[in-house]
């Protein structure tokens, strides 16, 4: 049934096993659809009602609206097979979030008032810094030539990711609390962790599904998280005992 | 308005349980029982009784502390459920159960926001 949907509207799409009506990009739709309308609202009402208050910050809530709207029909002809506009749509909005959010830290000056993309999307518990790596992972995903290695990849990538970003955050409570020489560090770090702990829990959620850890494996891999550089001894651990062998 | 935040925390708290067993689901059984969107619809019940009273307080003359972002709130929370079960109408795979997950969080997540607007 969903097949005959799938291939009554794309005739001219090869049929390819990787791009069934089920997966990954029903929730990216879901959350994509989500962001275009709350950005959208948001931006709009704070622009019509005080946009002097934080106008370059409320100029940015409706550009990320826009890229959620562009991003949400980028995933939808990915689903189809089409793949070319989200390849680059996706690194787009990832390079928005990440510009807008490095922006007002190093310029709060420009932001009386937040943006979506404010501090990595702090007001949204991270997930605008989550959600275009994602949906690159889902894009690489549908390519069969890399099937069964990017869960893995993206596992160990994170993990290491999460230790820098504890050094990160530990240099910068040193410099705060040790040396007393301002916030600035922890400031900066602090969403950064954030998000790359959003991140891991996410990715730690898909390789143990995509593994097929048992559940014990996977409660030690989401612990690791909470000491800093356990994430890099976990991966070391489960590099050796075979958990992160790709599967097909 | 205590009964209207009541409410909405209601919402809160069975949002919040609709998401736990649609992920308990998603990895339990990998597809999307029928009973699930029973719960979700049952959900968007509550939701609707939460924006009508709303309307209902607004229409009497009260005026939230954020008008716009909270009539906004109002619309978005009874449109979620509908949006989500409508794009998975035809899917009953595990993502899509991932898809009535995260509407419930949405909807958590606008209902709680709707009691710090009014």
């Amino acid at each position: 049934m969903s097949e005959d949907r799938a291939t009554a509207t794309e005739p001219a799409a090869p049929a390819r096993a990787s791009t069934p009506t089920s997966g990954a990009h029903q929730v990216l739709l879901l959350l994509y659809a989500l962001f275009t309308v709350a950005a959208g609202a948001r931006s709009v009402v704070q622009l019509a009602t005080d946009a002097g208050r934080a106008p370059v910050a409320y100029s940015l809530s409706l550009v990320a609206a826009v890229t959620y709207a562009l991003g949400w029909v980028a995933i939808r002809r990915a689903s189809e097979g089409r793949t070319a506009f989200a390849s680059r749509m996706l690194w787009v909005e990832l390079a928005g979030v990440l510009g807008v959010g490095t922006l007002s830290l190093l310029v709060p000056d420009w932001f009386p008032d937040a943006s979506v993309w404010s501090d990595y999307g702090i007001g949204y518990g991270f997930v605008p810094a989550v959600l275009p790596v994602a949906g690159l992972l889902w894009l690489r995903a549908q390519d069969p030539s890399r099937s069964g290695t990017g869960a893995v990849t993206a596992f160990r990538v994170v993990a290491f990711a999460e230790a820098l970003s504890w050094l990160g955050l530990l240099t910068g409570m040193f410099f705060k609390y040790v040396v007393d020489a301002g916030e600035q560090g922890v400031h900066v770090f602090g969403p950064i962790h954030g998000t790359v702990f959003v991140a891991y829990v996410v990715v730690t959620l898909l390789t143990w599904r995509h593994q097929r850890w048992s559940l014990p494996v996977a409660v030690l891999a989401l612990a690791a998280s909470v000491p800093p550089f356990c994430t890099v001894l976990f991966e070391q651990w489960a590099e050796r005992t075979g958990r992160l062998r790709p599967r097909p | 308005m205590a009964a209207l935040d009541q409410i909405s925390w209601v919402v809160v708290g069975y949002a919040v349980l609709v998401a736990l067993v649609a992920g308990f689901a998603a990895v339990r059984w990998r597809e999307r029982p029928p009973w699930l969107d029973s719960l979700a619809w049952m959900l968007e019940f509550l939701a609707g009784v939460r924006a009508l009273a709303g309307l209902a307080v607004l229409l009497s003359g009260r005026r939230p502390d954020e008008v716009g972002a909270h009539v906004g709130y109002l619309l978005v929370s009874v449109c979620i459920v509908p949006l989500a079960l409508g794009q998975v109408a035809e899917d009953r795979g595990a993502w899509s159960v991932g898809v009535v997950a995260v509407a419930a969080v949405a909807v958590a997540v606008v209902s709680a926001r709707m009691v710090m607007t009014l």
